[in-house]
């Protein structure tokens, strides 16, 4: 017996409660700005508990409205993070094991779109998946299944067409969908002025694996977004070097 | 509104600026083991502390 409950009860309970608290721990460990919030939280709930023990009337009473009411202001709050957090351990289940990524030709035909925009300054957006699937994303676009071209890439961002504004994601040898939307990063290390664009490609390297080539359509210029981190590529040498790394 | 709220959460920014979470998760991270023990050892607590009646 322990603490007047049979041991099979005791293990059993402390099994099931085991397993929320790992799952609770990761979610939170894994979102820094959550779980900073959330060590403040737990530092308001002991010195209540404290107050509470001791019998120290105002403290307590001011403290047990602050320990009710602050998670509802933090769901509030951060109820963008909290997203975000959840996407990402999502996007840890979600993981394709038969994978297959793009031949040598599928890689130039990309290039070779990319230069063709870059150069008439049109925006793209080409995410390239590897083993997080972004079948969320291409659920909610227009799927197109088709082989990858530059012809059909240049087509697709021509201004003023319908699929021109989202992303266009590429899986194998195929262009998968066109018209995607991705959950923009919130990254502060990063110019305020960046385009949605930037933002929509920089969001999807956080949450995935997947590697983004950005199409600026003010200046032209090419960046590659990968692992929460955007470079820019001065030229084709260096787009087909990051592509041969990623693509192997 | 938002700012409102704001106002109420920022005494827990300020102790939550000291890198504690920064430190911990990186740690934590670096010993994917700890996951389990300390979850393990956290459910033990509450469970003995809700038979005992603390919670």
């Amino acid at each position: 017996m322990i603490l007047g409950q049979p041991i099979w009860k005791f293990v059993i309970d402390v099994y099931i409660v085991w397993i929320l608290v790992y799952f609770l721990l990761k979610f939170l460990i894994n979102n820094k700005k959550i779980f900073s919030i959330s060590l403040s939280v737990l530092f308001v709930y002991i010195i209540y508990y404290l107050t509470n023990l001791g019998d120290i009337l105002a403290s307590s009473t001011l403290l047990l409205y602050v320990v009710e009411w602050v998670p509802v202001i933090i769901i509030i709050v951060m109820a963008p993070d909290i997203r975000r957090a959840l996407e990402i351990v999502w996007k840890n289940e979600q993981v394709r094991e038969d994978f297959e990524m793009g031949s040598e030709r599928t890689k130039q035909h990309i290039i070779d779109a990319v230069m063709v925009l870059a150069s008439q300054k049109i925006g793209a957006l080409i995410t390239i998946e590897k083993h997080n699937t972004l079948d969320q994303y291409a659920e909610r676009a227009i799927m197109m299944n088709s082989d990858v071209s530059k012809e059909v890439l240049v087509n697709i961002f021509t201004p003023n067409t319908p699929l021109h504004d989202g992303a266009v994601i590429i899986r194998g040898d195929q262009i998968l969908c066109a018209g995607a939307y991705f959950v923009l990063s919130d990254n502060q290390n990063y110019d305020k002025t960046m385009g949605s664009r930037h933002r929509a490609g920089l969001g999807i390297s956080e949450i995935t694996d997947s590697l983004t080539i950005l199409v600026s359509e003010e200046t032209g210029n090419i960046s590659v977004a990968i692992e929460g981190i955007l470079l820019k590529m001065n030229d084709r040498e260096k787009l087909l070097e990051y592509l041969n790394m990623f693509m192997k | 509104m938002k700012k409102i709220l704001e106002f109420f959460i920022e005494p827990f920014k300020v102790i939550s600026r000291r890198n504690i979470s920064d430190n911990i998760s990186k740690f934590f991270n670096r010993h994917k083991v700890l996951y389990a023990i300390v979850s393990l050892l956290i459910a033990v607590l509450i469970v003995l502390f809700m038979y005992a009646g603390g919670l």
